[in-house]
């Protein structure tokens, strides 16, 4: 199943949206959603992505709040295939 | 030597782990707000449960199917009583799983109440006590926080409580491939690695039938699954959203069996349409339906049924004859007790929300449809507990008249019916509505139709459903609530009133 991971900042939350559809598109049913966050709490990131993580019923996210850059390569060499097999 | 310490402990709060005395339909009052004295109504609706040192009984089927995950994956894991949940954590174990359908009394019929009455509801004070009890551990002791389960998406809407309560991971499942995630993310957790705060396992992921793991202890009354998802796919829905999954007799019969070994001798077949059991279609396999009821009535002296469809019901008329004559022995069982949706009385809304809800007939059909199966299973003496969904996106007046004109035309059924305030619950295709809050005049007169059919069957019912010595106070005392409902009419009228006009 193909996966696919985005990242963005803490400041970027507005831009997931598209970013999902776009690789929803793609054919991508597993996506990794890497946040970097220093300042907001995981509630508050997991607050505003509501709309992404509620409305849509097809791809499989797994949201992954980071605070630093090698913890984003971590996650990116991940196999999200993982999780759910 | 004593046992050791499992290290991954599954609960919830006593809402739900319960056996409701041994009787599905009294977890419906789980849902209403504080109208009575706390300890009487929690004594009435969600008793406790027998347990040895914390280890319960009957569980919740959620929690039992990612126990049996679990331990199947070599983790060492078991149910506990919310009372001893801080018990095991200072003992030692490293994760608390909590599994819930209404968190925080979001979900209908909860809403519904909540609307106009102003006080909390019972589930939720439950589950915000069992939390706050659990959460203050977080700073003595070194243990991780996982929620599962398909009313998740609460938490969305309640996202400061994932900071105060310091949840570490959510899964949103839907109740599909739950035990799978919830094992793998388990794993990483007792291995120190990253995990996701949030998970969410999307329409691909759907667990298939040979991943499934029988549950090894009892399930609350007996529940056991026989199949996921569901053909109907109505708009508002989310397992409509999953493909229709039947497990094999052979796996239903294990489950049974655990629970028979565990000494329950009534149960539940659940799944969103038990008159569907082995059918690829709308219609149901009339020789797979009568070997599951067949099956589950060998080991069971009283069987139920959590859901089945009316449409399904009339459209083979002959299966009823013949399943309520395996089941409805006259001895041990003299009633089915069944869940079933109405939704609504007005075609046109029918059409856009749920047009298949009526097939194999056309949507057009759908109130005939509605009277004669409420007819066909009164006859048979099969009590269903139906809802109606209030405040659909697109609702008129005139969709609410013509649904207030059909559960007035169902009154000579046995049957209770309950209105639900519409919740965009996700994953749906109206997750992203506007949740239903202000009720108009014309909804008022649809609320107490559907509160004089309700006290007026449960008024006659009560005998019939807790019969013997064994309930004698239970019944005593569900006559007595009753009793004050029907003295708080007036009030509750007068207040419904007020809620319409104010808005
Ligand atoms: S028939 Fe019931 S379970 Fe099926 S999609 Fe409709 S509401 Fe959901």
């Amino acid at each position: 199943m193909k996966q696919e991971v985005i990242v963005v900042t803490e400041d970027e939350l507005a831009k997931v949206e598209e970013s999902v559809k776009r690789a929803l598109a793609s054919g991508a049913f597993r996506i990794g959603l890497v946040v970097v966050a220093r300042r907001r709490s995981r509630g508050e990131i997991i607050g505003s992505l509501r709309t992404v993580l509620k409305g849509n019923i097809f791809p499989s996210i797994s949201l992954w709040i980071v605070q630093s850059q090698d913890e984003v390569e971590r996650i990116r060499n991940l196999n999200l295939g993982e999780l759910y097999e | 030597m004593s046992k050791p310490v499992p290290q991954v402990i599954l609960s919830t709060d006593r809402s739900l782990m319960t056996d409701h005395h041994g009787k599905e339909f009294l977890g419906f009052g789980t849902t209403a707000p504080l109208i009575l004295p706390r300890k009487f109504m929690q004594w009435l609706f969600c008793p406790p449960i027998k347990h040895e040192d914390g280890i319960v009984w009957q569980a919740p089927y959620g929690l039992r199917r990612i126990e049996a995950r679990l331990l199947h994956d070599g983790i060492n894991a078991a149910v506990v009583d919310p009372d001893y949940v801080p018990k095991y954590i200072e003992r030692g174990a490293k994760i608390l799983i909590i599994r819930h359908h209404d968190w925080f009394g979001l979900n209908p019929p909860t809403t519904t109440w909540t609307a106009f009455i102003d006080k909390e509801p019972l589930n939720a004070v439950l589950f915000r006590e069992f939390i706050e009890n659990v959460c203050k551990l977080k700073s003595r002791y070194d243990f991780k926080i996982i929620v599962t389960g398909p009313a998740v998406w609460q938490w969305l809407h309640k996202y400061e409580l994932i900071d105060k309560y310091d949840i570490d991971v959510i899964v949103d499942s839907n109740g599909d491939r739950e035990e799978i995630v919830v094992s793998r993310i388990v794993r990483k957790l007792l291995n120190n690695e990253p995990v996701p705060s949030y998970i969410k396992i999307g329409i691909k992921d759907n667990l298939t039938v040979d991943k499934l793991v029988p549950i090894v202890h009892a399930s609350v009354n007996g529940l056991v699954e026989i199949g996921r998802g569901c053909p109907r796919k109505c708009a508002f829905c989310s397992v409509g959203n999953r493909p229709v999954r039947w497990y094999p007799l052979d796996f239903i019969e294990k489950e049974i069996q655990v629970n028979v070994r565990e000494g329950l001798d009534h149960g539940i077949l659940s799944c969103t349409d038990v008159l569907l059991y082995g059918s690829d279609t709308v219609v149901p396999n009339p020789d797979a339906v009568l070997k599951v009821n067949m099956l589950a009535k060998k080991y069971w002296r009283q069987v139920g049924w959590s859901h089945c469809t009316l449409a399904a019901a009339v459209a083979d008329k002959k299966l009823i004859d013949s399943v309520t004559e395996i089941l409805i022995d006259g001895e041990h069982q003299k009633l089915l007790g069944v869940e079933v949706g109405i939704e609504s009385g007005s075609v046109k809304l029918m059409r856009q929300h749920m047009p298949a809800k009526s097939k194999p007939f056309p949507v057009e059909k759908w109130p005939e449809i509605v009277e004669e199966a409420f007819a066909l299973f009164h006859e048979h003496n099969i009590v269903p507990a139906a809802t109606l969904i209030v405040g659909l996106p697109g609702e008129t007046e005139d969709d609410v008249n013509a649904t207030t004109e059909l559960v007035r035309r169902l009154r000579p059924y046995r049957s209770i019916i309950v209105p639900m305030f519409f919740v965009p619950m996700g994953p749906s295709r109206l997750g992203k509505e506007e949740w239903f809050r202000r009720i108009k005049p014309y909804h008022v007169d649809l609320l107490v139709t559907c509160l004089d059919h309700a006290l007026y069957w449960a008024e006659k019912l009560v005998d019939e459903y807790l019969t013997g010595m064994k309930y004698a106070i239970v019944r005593r005392a569900l006559k007595w609530f009753l009793s004050k409902v029907r003295e708080y009419r007036p009030k509750i009228i007068e207040k419904l009133r007020e809620f319409a006009e104010s808005g």
